[in-house]
């Protein structure tokens, strides 16, 4: 009964919903031919979008994937303009030209070490055989800059299960591509080549782990450590590896770059931890880029709840 | 005191907004809404200050001219509600022209007036574009019908005749500061100019609605 009601009632207004469905459909019009006719301009090449990508992971809606508390996704232009990638160049704003025409299309990564089924995977083979996922992170580096990253990855426990590892393996060791012709700053100085890092086994396996092979939908881009490359969002930048090109499973704790360097500055952990200073300047708190004040550095980058378990017992202060 | 007020200052209940001003107020905004979305996001290329100057001073010519075929096209199709988007389409075209002076001296010359001022004696193209922004502005100010009715018909219709010269010095402004892909802008000259013939065509006709005898 009241059901044909609002039907008379909406019959007689239709003139109203007419003009009500006209504004509702001519905006989105408007936006879509506005866009055709101003299309998105980063300034840089977009790369290609990628294929078998989900947004919305089982992941994101675990309690687990309750990560990001509103932060603001930083743009696509300062993601791919502010960059730490030594191996083009020092100065983060220059490593997007440097770059530019980095080729990744033949690249191979071997995983091996102590473990029972070692493999080495084309790139294209990683791309097919391992469902991408969005995971959006808060990325903080050690410098004292941050960024929220939309990156699309997939567990590296899922290509570490692939090899199983045997017992003896404690620890995982990463290392990017070598190759001085197509990275020009692979020369003698501060960090030695090729740049390596590395995980005890526990932190490799943690679901937050992921090797990330695109950012907002698209694949990396050559200043974000194309093709393929490691985030883990509570440790300082660093120890994200770019450009990966080999992951050995190993018994004892391995040799990392910066950690060569200057080992009292860069521990092996790098656990962002604002309590934990820089020899040269405190971690209590970051920029947020495209921010104008600086915000307070969070105990493990705010991943305080799913990765405090792992240093359980372990003093802080002494493994920085 | 005000109950002596003329008759035509007195101001009557303001009407409802009309489908005609959400229609083109709605969309009108949409370029501005995502201009400013692209620079959030940094989307505006290697030199988004021009990129905004460029898609703001390109949209408040486009719906000046939007705004002068209003009354040709009336005439032509017969439809009498399209009189109603004419004056919502002018104050768009006047927010658009506002933005992209606020962008050229906030944005390209960094609120330095002494830089700007010199710039605009020296470039004609800007001088152009100045006398089209000035001239819109009593118009955008006389627009509302509480201003037609003190003004008296006569004075805001001989008043409102000056759109066509702001619009003249668009497409002039438009022309001049351009280097390549004359399209659009011999477009807006075009535009103008039949625009302007339609009006001057108009006078030799004889006059229907006075002709009731």
């Amino acid at each position: 009964m009241s059901d044909s009601i609002t039907t008379k009632k909406l019959y007689l207004n239709r003139r109203k919903w007419i003009k009500a469905a006209t504004l509702a459909t001519s905006v989105p019009a408007s936006a879509a031919a506005y866009r055709i006719m101003q299309p998105i301009d980063v300034g840089v090449p977009l790369q290609p979008k990628l294929g078998n990508w989900s947004k919305s992971s089982t992941f994101q809606s675990s309690p687990l994937g309750d990560l990001l508390g509103g932060d603001w996704k930083t743009p696509l232009y300062d993601l791919t303009h502010l960059n730490n990638f030594h191996e083009f160049t020092t100065d983060q704003r220059a490593v997007a030209e440097k770059a530019r025409d980095f080729v990744t299309d033949r690249w191979t990564v071997e995983v091996g070490g102590i473990v029972e089924r070692p493999i080495r995977l084309t790139i294209d083979e990683i791309r097919e055989q391992f469902p991408i996922e969005e995971r959006t992170y808060r990325m903080r580096c050690v410098e004292g800059w941050s960024m929220v990253i939309p990156w699309a990855g997939f567990p590296l426990a899922a290509l570490l299960e692939r090899v199983r590892p045997t017992s003896k393996a404690n620890y995982v060791a990463f290392q990017t591509l070598h190759d001085p012709k197509q990275m020009p700053n692979q020369i003698p100085g501060e960090l030695s080549w090729p740049y390596d890092e590395g995980l005890r086994l526990d932190e490799a396996f943690h679901p937050l782990t992921i090797m990330a092979t695109g950012l907002y939908g698209r694949r990396l881009p050559p200043q974000n450590g194309a093709p393929i490359r490691l985030v883990v969002p509570w440790k300082y930048g660093f120890k994200s590896i770019k450009s990966v090109v080999k992951i050995n499973l190993v018994e004892d704790q391995p040799e990392t770059a910066w950690n060569r360097a200057a080992a009292h500055e860069n521990g092996f952990y790098a656990n962002v931890n604002p309590e934990v200073d820089h020899p040269r300047w405190s971690q209590a708190t970051e920029r947020r880029v495209g921010e104008f004040f600086r915000r307070n550095t969070l105990p493990f980058n705010g991943y305080e709840k799913q990765v405090e378990h792992l240093y359980r017992g372990m003093d802080l202060n002494v493994h920085f | 005191m005000f109950t002596s007020k003329p008759s035509a200052l007195r101001k009557v209940r303001r009407p409802p907004i009309l489908f005609a001003e959400w229609f083109v107020v709605l969309n009108g905004c949409v370029p501005l809404v995502m201009l400013m979305y692209d620079a959030r996001y940094r989307q505006l290329g290697a030199d988004p200050i021009r990129n905004a100057l460029q898609v703001t001073g390109a949209m408040s010519l486009f719906l000046l001219i939007a705004t002068l075929s209003i009354t040709p096209l009336q005439r032509i199709s017969g439809f009498r509600d399209l009189v109603k988007s004419r004056r919502p389409l002018g104050l768009m075209s006047f927010l658009y022209a506002s933005a992209h002076v606020l962008i050229y001296v906030g944005y390209d010359r960094v609120w330095d007036w002494a830089d700007a001022l010199s710039e605009l004696s020296q470039r004609r193209y800007l001088q152009a574009g100045a006398l089209a922004f000035l001239i819109m502005i009593p118009l955008a100010i006389t627009s509302s019908p509480n201003m037609m009715r003190l003004l008296g018909s006569r004075q805001w219709k001989r008043l409102h005749k000056c759109v066509y010269v702001a619009a003249i010095a668009g497409a002039i402004h438009f022309w001049m500061q351009s280097k390549a892909n004359f399209y659009l802008q011999v477009g807006s000259f075009i535009a103008v100019g039949i625009l302007l013939m339609t009006r001057v065509a108009n006078r030799w006709e004889p006059r229907r609605s006075t002709r009731i005898t």
